[in-house]
């Protein structure tokens, strides 16, 4: 365990915005999760609020030197363990030509240990995935592949407005496992617009012919500042109400059960052994280093919790960058591409522990203090007791919301 | 130095809402040098925000001004403004008798409305010389010919001595101050008798106390004066007495015929009543000014803290409230449903409204307010009678004889194509229909009798809309009416809720149910369980619904970058879902207890 003396700050001073500091004598526990943010995207598509970009793909080469500016600073300032999993998340991390992934991942290499049998998975758009990438990828130590396919049917497809089909997303698929990826995992959306229990299954049943390790299936949200969001404020598309989503829910649960699929998380479906052990890290409120535009950090004194986040644009994250690779403001600031954070007190830490840990089907050891909230949700049939872990119910997983509302 | 009474015009302007009155008001103002065209916002005489904000009047400001006309005189012309709305009628008369003349004001594109007439008929009872002032000629769509002619019609002053102008431009703006100057007679009166001052308003003021507004009949008063108000024989000194330009402004005295204020240690307004005559304490006038009643509300509804323990803070609002609002009337009410609250009294709807505004504006307190119920009168059996505000505390029925109500005359004037629907409207309304007259222009005056609490729910949302917003209406409480009438009460996952019972026609009773759990139902959220709510008059249960169960409220994703957004999103529900009553363990949102109010849609 490395340790980190004095006060660390967390985000670049800027006047008016609150840095958090890290403060007084502790030791951090070490980060053994890595993520990498890609923001680039050939097109926006009309539902999505991620940190992505279309048409700046030219900055390509620059952001990855960036990317490896910081990482090369985490890396002197704060303590890593041999790392278990990496995840490339995008925006379209499929879209860096195959030279500047390979320099990626070989950069990856040469900065950390990685732990043998760590979990390596790259997020891949079907439309911008072709044999070479994949080869590619797969040679220099990618082991799990995510594509995101979201629907089969073309109706959906054009209400999310992804520039795609099925045809190619089966194509991707296949070519991916000839590439010899034997984990990989399809996003699927559902409540999307003009989509039914039908058409849905249907989507459904074509993702689980091609037996896929690892299955998604988000419920359609409709973020503000989307255009999908601006279209159902002026009344052009329908929203699908919260019974019809259920209803599809119920849908995705009898087929993936049917087909093998164990439910491990609301969203999250796997072949037994396929957990996402990236995302388990989240749900298990375990330290990982957010590196890219707009990443976050979560790190933890085991008390108490850090949380930041980098500047979302790639010109302003670049721009805090240039001229200082490397070691940023020395080793008393957290990062130096920090937009801003907040430092959770261990009663809050505790409670999003409660809160996250509830989302999987594992649940979790409570921390002290919450009994009596828990107790009461087990009253009203949404988690129960198992040995000394308190896990969610099949209905508590449809209703976490009243969980998080309970413990927080 | 005093100014002689011949020279002192001493007026009002009476108008529908929105048809200029405040601009006129600015105009006048400008045009008399009282107010710089620099320091002119608009609607100076408006000095709420909730006034300007709502274009409405709610509270009077008079103003005196200085205007030599072209006979060479330089006159004083007392203005005093009047408020617009029907639940403040009963100031707008004792203002009128404060005056000898009145502006009758009608725009020119809307002729003469429900308002306008009932106004009218105020002006001629307290035997004001009538102005009538044709506004907003300027507009393109402007009628004023006809206008001229409804006018002519319903007051009988001949077509010449109708004055057309536009308060926005300043046209025929002139014209108006030399009528007033030729035409309204001057103040009679004796400085020379004892005092008799009418006070038309008073005002709270944390730094001067009570600040009462006086129209001097008799007499005369300064700063020194011992008086005494007649109606609750409290004798106070007075400090100061000044007159409005607009901003209050210090004088030597006020003496008969003239109109400005007083300032004499008075702690709260209840103890200087509008339509209060004052007098010297000594040797004082034997009989009071014709006219007074205490203003009486008229509507009734509990005011609740969405937060418990803010009680005491609601009860001291209320109270600050009360300094500057004589006509506001509070006690303690308990309900099983929403805690410790109070059971208010306005004199209108409207007044509910800016009550409940106030105390959320100005004392930041977050409330839950019950719907709106008249007072009845309850004749037991055992022939005592008792008035019932509130529908939870309505006696067992066994006991009861006999219920009043209290009644209205409604007057609407809309153009005869609606005529049917607002028969209709009225109709459904328990209404009696009482008298119609036709108007120029193809328009009609209707009268009906209706019980006030067929009003005080969403009655003028009904006419507006279906008159397509072309109908306007007045009313007048007319007295105490038997009714067939019941108690509703409504139960949510078994359990009576107190705060939404209401006392209903029985004959509409089952209607009335069927619709407020239908839009109960709408209203409270899915809860984790399935819940019934039921309307029941005496047990006997009339409309049942059920709120299914919630069955998906989840985030779908909640990876290393939601966590904190997604946090705070639910940290904003949690406090939504804080300000909601707990009934048994149902959550119920505020609206709901406001349910009741528009079930007609």
């Amino acid at each position: 365990m490395t340790a980190v003396g004095g006060t660390a700050a967390v985000g670049r001073p800027s006047p008016g915005r609150p840095r958090v500091a890290i403060a007084g004598a502790f030791r951090l526990v070490p980060f053994r999760h890595l993520y990498l943010h890609i923001p680039f995207c050939r097109h926006r598509c009309g539902y999505c609020d991620f940190n992505a970009y279309a048409g700046m793909q030219r900055l390509m080469p620059e952001y990855q030197r960036a990317l490896e500016g910081e990482l090369e600073w985490a890396r002197a300032a704060l303590p890593f363990a041999p790392l278990r999993t990496v995840y490339i998340g995008g925006g379209t991390p499929s879209l860096y030509p195959p030279e500047l992934a390979e320099r990626m991942l070989a950069y990856l290499r040469a900065t950390f240990e990685i732990e043998a049998g760590a979990e390596i998975t790259l997020e891949a758009n079907p439309a911008s995935t072709d044999p070479r990438r994949l080869a590619v990828w797969r040679s220099r130590g990618v082991n799990r592949l995510s594509l995101g396919v979201q629907s089969f049917d073309p109706r959906a497809l054009t209400v999310l407005e992804r520039r795609t089909d099925g045809a190619r997303a089966v194509a991707a698929f296949l070519e991916a496992r000839r590439a010899g990826f034997e984990n990989i995992n399809l996003d699927l959306i559902y409540g999307i617009p003009f989509q039914d229990r039908d058409t849905w299954r249907a989507s459904l049943e074509r993702a689980v012919e091609l037996g896929p390790e690892h299955l998604s299936c988000y419920c359609l949200t409709f973020e503000p500042g989307t255009l999908l969001t601006r279209r159902r404020d002026r009344g052009l598309l329908p929203e699908v109400d919260a019974d019809a989503q259920w209803e599809q829910l119920q849908v995705a649960v009898e087929v993936l059960a049917a087909a093998g699929y164990e439910r491990y998380e609301v969203s999250n479906w796997c072949r037994p052994g396929h957990r996402a052990r990236h995302n388990q890290a989240y749900w298990e409120c375990r330290p990982v280093y957010g590196a890219g535009a707009g990443a976050h950090s979560y790190a933890t004194d085991g008390d108490r919790a850090w949380r930041w986040w980098n500047l979302a644009h790639p010109r302003a994250y670049l721009a805090a960058l240039e001229g200082s690779p490397g070691p940023g403001p020395g080793p008393a600031a957290i990062t130096p591409v920090g937009e801003d954070g907040e430092e959770l007190a261990p009663e809050r830490a505790r409670a999003e522990l409660v809160m996250l840990g509830l989302r999987t089907v594992a649940g979790l050891e409570a921390p002290p203090g919450f009994e009596d909230r828990l107790e009461g949700l087990r009253r009203v049939g949404l988690v129960e007791r198992r040995g000394s872990r308190w896990v969610p119910t099949a209905r508590g997983l449809d209703l976490h919301n009243q969980i998080a509302l309970a413990v927080l | 130095m005093a100014t002689p009474r011949a020279l002192i015009r001493n007026f009002c302007i009476v108008a529908h809402i929105d048809h200029g009155k405040s601009t006129l008001a600015d105009r006048l103002l400008e045009l008399t040098d009282t107010i710089s065209q620099r320091e002119m916002v608009d609607q100076v005489l408006d000095t709420m925000d909730l006034e300007r904000e709502r274009g409405i009047t709610i509270k009077l400001q008079p103003v005196r001004m200085t205007y030599r006309a072209r006979d060479g005189n330089v006159y004083q012309l007392n203005l005093i403004d009047t408020p617009g709305h029907v639940d403040f009628s009963y100031e707008v008369s004792r203002s009128l008798t404060a005056c000898e003349g009145a502006l009758l004001v009608v725009d020119a594109t809307q002729g003469v409305e429900a308002q306008t007439l009932a106004n009218l008929y105020q002006a001629v009872e307290a035997d004001l010389h009538i102005i009538p002032v044709v506004n907003k000629i300027d507009l393109p769509v402007a009628q004023p010919e006809l206008v001229a002619e409804q006018i002519q019609q319903v007051t009988g002053i001949p077509r010449e001595r109708i004055l057309f102008a536009s308060a926005r431009t300043g046209q025929g703006v002139t014209e108006v101050l030399e009528a007033l100057v030729r035409e309204v007679p001057p103040p009679s009166g004796d400085p020379e008798a004892p005092l008799r001052a009418l006070v038309f308003d008073s005002v709270y003021d944390p730094y001067r106390g009570v600040v009462t507004y006086v129209r001097v009949v008799d007499g005369r008063i300064r700063p020194g004066t011992r008086i005494r108000l007649m109606a609750t024989g409290r004798v106070y000194e007075v400090d100061e007495v000044g007159c409005f330009r607009p901003r209050p402004r210090p004088v030597d005295e006020l003496a008969a015929g003239e109109v400005g204020y007083l300032t004499a240690a008075i702690k709260n307004v209840g103890d200087a009543r509008v339509g209060d005559t004052i007098t010297y304490a000594e040797r004082g006038a034997e009989r009071p000014l014709p006219g007074y009643r205490a203003a009486k509300p008229m509507v009734f509804a509990g005011l609740f803290p969405t937060d418990s323990d803010r009680y005491q803070e609601l009860k001291e609002s209320l109270e600050k409230l009360q300094l500057n609002d004589a006509s506001l009337t509070f006690e303690p009410e308990t309900s099983a449903a929403l805690g410790f609250g109070f059971r208010c009294g306005f004199l209108g709807l409207l007044h509910m409204e800016i009550v409940q505004e106030r105390l959320e504006r100005e004392f930041g307190l977050d409330l839950i307010t019950t719907a709106p119920t008249v007072g009845y009168l309850v004749h037991l059996r055992n022939r005592t009678t008792v008035e019932v505000d509130n529908p939870s505390q309505l006696p067992p029925p066994a006991s009861i004889e006999r219920i009043e109500e209290p009644y209205v005359r409604v007057s609407i004037v809309v153009p005869s194509e609606y005529l049917g629907a607002m028969m209709e409207l009225c109709q459904e309304r328990r209404g009696t229909y009482a008298r119609m007259e036709h108007q120029a222009g193809g328009r009609v005056l209707l009268e009906y009798e209706l019980p006030l609490a067929e009003i005080v729910h969403d009655f003028y949302d009904a006419l507006k809309s279906r008159s397509r917003g072309y109908a306007s209406m007045d009313y007048e409480l007319i007295g105490f009416r038997p009714g067939d009438l019941v108690k509703l009460d409504v139960l949510v996952a078994g359990e009576p809720v107190d705060a939404l019972s209401m006392i209903v026609d029985r004959q509409r009773a089952h209607q009335h149910g069927r619709r407020l759990v239908e839009k109960l139902r709408r209203i409270i959220p899915r809860q984790l369980f399935e819940v019934p709510l039921q309307a029941a008059i005496g047990g006997r249960v009339i409309a049942r619904e059920t709120i299914p169960a919630m069955r998906k409220d989840v985030l779908a994703k909640c990876y290393g970058g939601d966590v904190t957004r997604k946090r705070k999103l639910l940290e904003r529900q949690k406090e939504g879902k804080r300000r909601m009553k707990r009934v048994g363990s149902v959550e119920i949102p505020q609206d709901a207890f406001m349910a009741v109010l528009s079930l007609d849609d």
